[in-house]
């Protein structure tokens, strides 16, 4: 059964279509929610009321529209903002002191595993962190992240590029680590 | 280009990147916090149901229908609120009414401080002048009486403009007799044949009391439906431990479950006697769903059988091992998100007091005895276990009684739907005693706050 097949099955209230729909994005919207937030069970909290609120208004999913994960990571990333500034548990790092800019051989990145990567981006403060994932992973441009998160898009442009910097920093370290542990 | 191929990067390996996890237990945490969502909606509109019924209960209490409320009302505000829909149904021996000269004078005051306040000077004048019967000025003073609100804001400056243009005619006091008299004024229904009459003027409260129906408080036998939703809490001991029929210990280390939500439903039958005192009993039944982390540690002997119990090396070198059945002590934590439903079926006796507060609306307020059987339903039970291992949920324990005594305290208000039946809504809160048999060293005992509707039917 196809993704789309099984969300017309979930329209009309299939629970075996909500679980194997479930079965099948939820790693991927696991991965979402982790790249928001530092805390395990946050994510955790966040994957629950990402597919709650999915069961709740998938009959509003319009397949002319466009394809059917776009809209529920729209809908992902709009139901993690919400809650996530709700709930603000994790307090928020500054970093006010200036980046120096670094480059990275491109080689070594491509050594970095998935996982690394994910925690080096979930070691961001969080301003940094929503701007870059807005930015990197939701294709969102500068007008609609400062909208969304009430800041200036000059604020969202400097932000993102600390948080590249930042992050090339974060990332440096591992990148000589797995660099000198490659086979030869 | 670093910053592209950094973007790209991360988009390449995150963007699709499915992070691994436990699917199964997401998806079973994912239905139970829907479930429970599900459950807090049914609250929702029971809650919503329950404040539509007081709303409504309390917009009769204020605004009942009917022509009752000329003796009582304590501000002269709401007092002059209420004469426009009087004077639609004043008494018809009013009709007769006429006023004579001398004691125009008497009543003067309130006529005046109308006129001020409407700023009508010129009216004022005139009914000053004219001694005589009251009928000619008699839409004067309904259209200057329109203003009721502010004519009574402003009496106490309506008498001093009397004072200082020396046009004060008797006493003006604002003594509560008085007010009721003023308020009472524009009541009545004036036609310009009418002339009043003083002695007829001063029974007019009177009369309109005769408008008040008689309080409903009297005996009577009803029968009744009733149904309850609401929330349990379990209070355990705080050094729960126990030991079942197999030796084991345990130990509970929580201390109270508030996750339990119960409905019921009961039937009711209810013997009402003089002076508002009312006897009831009927049979209730109780479904609650209950949902609890619990953690458990026991200790138990575990029995390994074919275990060597003695090695015994002799004197050539030659060992000879001696098996048998060893005991072990083994301690045993046990971590559980408990789901349960428990059944309790019980006969409320009860006495209870009625207060009628006005022909249709009452308060009631009963107390009494509960006495039930309880039985509860293991449901889902996920353990995370320091030694794998089953585990049962309380349910299988022999320590817990099967019959239950409690007591209740419940207070509705009820509303008189024509002559036989009779809406309530309120609240309901029980206490059970200690579910665990006496000889236990640790006690469970279960408190209930529900919110109860119901309807009953009179039958005598």
């Amino acid at each position: 059964m196809n993704l789309e097949q099984l969300v017309e099955k979930c329209k009309s209230r299939s629970s075996r279509a909500e679980k194997e729909l479930f079965f099948r994005l939820a790693p991927k919207v696991l991965s979402l929610c982790r790249r928001y937030t530092k805390d395990e069970g946050l994510a955790q909290d966040y994957l629950q009321e990402c597919f709650l609120t999915l069961f709740k208004n998938i009959k509003k999913y319009d397949a002319t529209k466009g394809p059917f994960e776009a809209w529920f990571y729209r809908l992902c990333t709009n139901r993690i903002l919400q809650s996530y500034r709700k709930s603000r548990r994790e307090p928020d790092i500054e970093f006010r002191a200036e980046v120096p800019e670094l480059s990275l051989p491109d080689e070594s990145l491509e050594a970095i595993s998935e996982e690394q990567l994910l925690a080096t981006i979930r070691k961001l403060p969080n301003g940094y962190r929503e701007v870059l994932n807005l930015a990197v992973f939701e294709g969102w441009n500068h007008k609609e992240i400062a909208h969304k998160l009430g800041i200036t898009e000059s604020t969202s442009r400097s932000q993102l590029a600390r948080a590249k910097r930042l992050l090339k920093q974060f990332l440096q370290p591992l990148t000589q680590k797995n660099y000198a542990k490659r086979p030869a | 280009m670093q910053k592209d191929r950094l973007e790209e990067k991360l988009r390449k390996s995150l963007g699709e990147y499915p992070s691994p996890m436990d699917l199964e237990g997401a998806w079973s945490q994912l239905e139970r916090t829907r479930n429970k969502k599900k459950r807090r909606g049914a609250w929702f509109w029971w809650i919503g149901g329950v404040g539509v019924l007081v709303a409504t209960l309390g917009l009769a209490l204020i605004k009942p229908w009917g022509n009752n409320s000329s003796e009582t009302l304590a501000t002269p505000t709401k007092k002059i609120e209420e004469t426009e829909s009087a004077d639609t149904k004043a008494p018809e021996q009013i009709a007769t009414i006429t006023l004579s000269d001398d004691k125009i004078a008497k009543e003067m005051p309130i006529v005046l401080r109308s006129v001020v306040v409407s700023e009508k000077p010129l009216e004022t004048a005139n009914l000053t002048e004219k001694s005589g019967p009251i009928s000619g000025l008699e839409h004067n003073l309904r259209l200057e009486s329109t203003s009721a609100e502010q004519s009574v804001k402003s009496a106490d400056l309506a008498d001093s403009h009397s004072i200082e243009e020396g046009k004060r005619i008797g006493a003006n006091s604002l003594k509560a007799a008085d007010r009721q008299r003023q308020n009472a004024l524009p009541s009545i229904k004036i036609t310009p044949s009418i002339h009043f009459d003083q002695d007829h003027f001063d029974a007019l409260p009177l009369a309109s009391r005769n408008y008040r129906r008689k309080k409903q408080k009297q005996e009577g036998l009803w029968i009744g439906f009733s149904s309850t939703l609401g929330i349990q809490d379990r209070n355990l001991g705080s050094t729960a431990s126990a030991t079942t029929e197999t030796e084991t210990l345990l130990t509970r280390r929580n201390e109270t479950e508030e996750s339990l939500e119960a409905y019921s439903f009961s039937f009711d039958i209810r013997r009402d006697f003089r002076a508002g005192w009312y006897l009831q009993t009927g049979l209730r039944h109780q479904i609650g769903f209950e949902h609890f982390e619990d953690q458990y540690e026991r200790t138990f002997d575990k029995i390994l059988e074919d275990q060597v119990t003695e090695i015994i090396q002799r004197a050539d070198g030659s060992i000879t091992e001696l098996r048998g059945t060893v005991t072990v002590p083994v301690t045993e934590s046990v971590q559980s998100s408990i789901y349960n439903t428990q059944n309790l079926t019980e006969i409320p006796i009860l006495l209870g007091y009625q207060q009628p507060l006005t022909d249709r609306v009452g308060v009631d307020l009963n107390a009494g005895i509960l006495y039930g059987l309880i039985q509860r339903k293991e449901g889902q039970i996920h353990s995370l276990a320091t030694e794998p291992g089953q585990y049962q949920s309380l349910s299988q324990l022999p320590y817990r009684r099967s019959n239950i005594w409690g007591g209740q305290l419940q207070g509705t208000i009820s509303y008189q739907i024509g002559n036989q039946w009779v809406a309530f809504g309120g609240i309901q809160a029980k206490r059970y005693a200690n579910l665990v048999l006496a000889d236990e060293t640790f006690f469970e005992r279960q408190l209930v706050l529900n919110a109860v509707l119901g309807i009953r039917l009179k039958l005598q």
